[in-house]
């Protein structure tokens, strides 16, 4: 049953058997396909394990707002450049790498709590995947958000010193022409480079928490994500 | 007086499958079916066909609440069978159900068999 190949690896194993033994009785309607579609697509949202549904659900919402941290680095770095300090470029590139660090670790920790939730090791590659990709993705944003912000600002300011009247003359038109192939380009840099670099790390992390390398690491970087999901599942 | 339910017991917290799980908690109310066993006998009792993606979501979302346990597996087939804590979700609702369906005909008396206007 292909359709079946739809769900998640740990959902196959736990329900895989006893739903196609059910769907050998049943009649394949163009209804029921539809249904096992959509089943697959609710199960890939909101259960990539079985024991993640319902009330585990904010665990998520805890990752993916840690891979939002990387942003605020970037917002950090840009504040800098406005206002610069005596050895500034230490300063701006300690703090992109600790933004990048924050990021290695919000993919590492999803593919720890995503494997201690019972997801598969797949499931933990593809949750640091995810939260890779969306800490790059989501820092390069804010990061040419803030540039074509500034440089609003900045003409705009320029604009008012001669009255309005263009003190110097700059139009967003032809600057958004020039650099759009440079922002998407970008843009796909870095979401492919977070997604290869998440999956490599939450996939380390999956296999950490699973007892590999000793077993003491994944344990240590574990125990945040099964904290956060005992606290948010009320009934445990 | 309304009633007062726990959140975490409440069948709304399901959303979209507050009512399929609503079917399936009475189906087992009858005594532990796999399946295909609880899709036949809520055609049987509700006139509606469920289908196995719905039941699906159904089951693992009633599992980790603990409102229905897995049996041992016979076969292919797996049994499930209703908890202390599913039949008390499953009472709760029907209570309220109730109260529903006799204030709604309480209520409608008075237009006869006419119906409303």
């Amino acid at each position: 049953m292909r359709l079946l190949r739809l769900y998640p690896g740990a959902w196959r194993a736990r329900y895989g058997e006893e739903m196609l033994a059910l769907l050998e009785q049943h009649h394949l309607s163009v209804r029921t396909r539809i249904n096992l579609l959509r089943g697959a697509l609710d199960a890939q949202l909101h259960m990539r394990s079985p024991i993640m549904s319902g009330n585990r659900r904010p665990t998520v919402r805890w990752i993916l707002l840690v891979a939002l941290l990387p942003s605020t680095f970037v917002v950090v770095h840009w504040a800098c450049q406005l206002y610069p300090f005596p050895g500034d470029s230490t300063l701006w590139n300690a703090l992109v790498i600790l933004g990048m660090m924050v990021a290695a670790l919000a993919a590492t920790w999803a593919g720890t709590s995503t494997q201690g939730m019972g997801g598969s090791l797949r499931d933990s590659a593809v949750a640091g995947g995810l939260v890779g990709m969306a800490a790059l993705l989501i820092a390069w944003i804010v990061s040419w958000g803030l540039t074509i912000a500034g440089l609003a600002a900045v003409f705009a300011w320029a604009a008012d010193l001669r009255g309005g009247r263009g003190y110097i003359a700059f139009s967003f038109g032809p600057y958004l022409a020039q650099v759009w192939k440079e922002v998407l380009l970008g843009a796909a840099e870095f979401a492919i480079v977070g997604c290869i670099a998440g999956a490599a790390l939450g996939l380390a992390g999956g296999w950490l928490n699973q007892g590999g390398g000793g077993g003491w690491l994944g344990r240590i970087v574990g125990r945040p994500g099964a904290q956060l999901s005992t606290w948010s599942d009320p009934q445990r | 007086m309304p009633i007062q339910r726990p959140r975490s017991s409440d069948l709304a917290d399901l959303g979209r499958f507050s009512e399929p799980a609503l079917l399936v908690l009475a189906s087992l109310a009858e005594g532990p079916k796999h399946g295909y066993a609880i899709m036949q006998d809520i055609l049987e009792f509700h006139g509606a066909r469920m289908e196995p993606g719905t039941l699906y979501g159904v089951l693992a979302r009633l599992e980790p609440r603990g409102w229905i346990s897995p049996l041992p597996i016979e076969g292919r087939r797996r049994p499930y069978r209703l908890t202390t804590a599913g039949a008390a979700v499953l009472q709760a609702h029907l209570t309220v159900m109730q109260r529903v369906v006799s204030t709604g005909r309480h209520r409608l008396e008075p237009h006869g068999s006419r119906g409303a206007p």
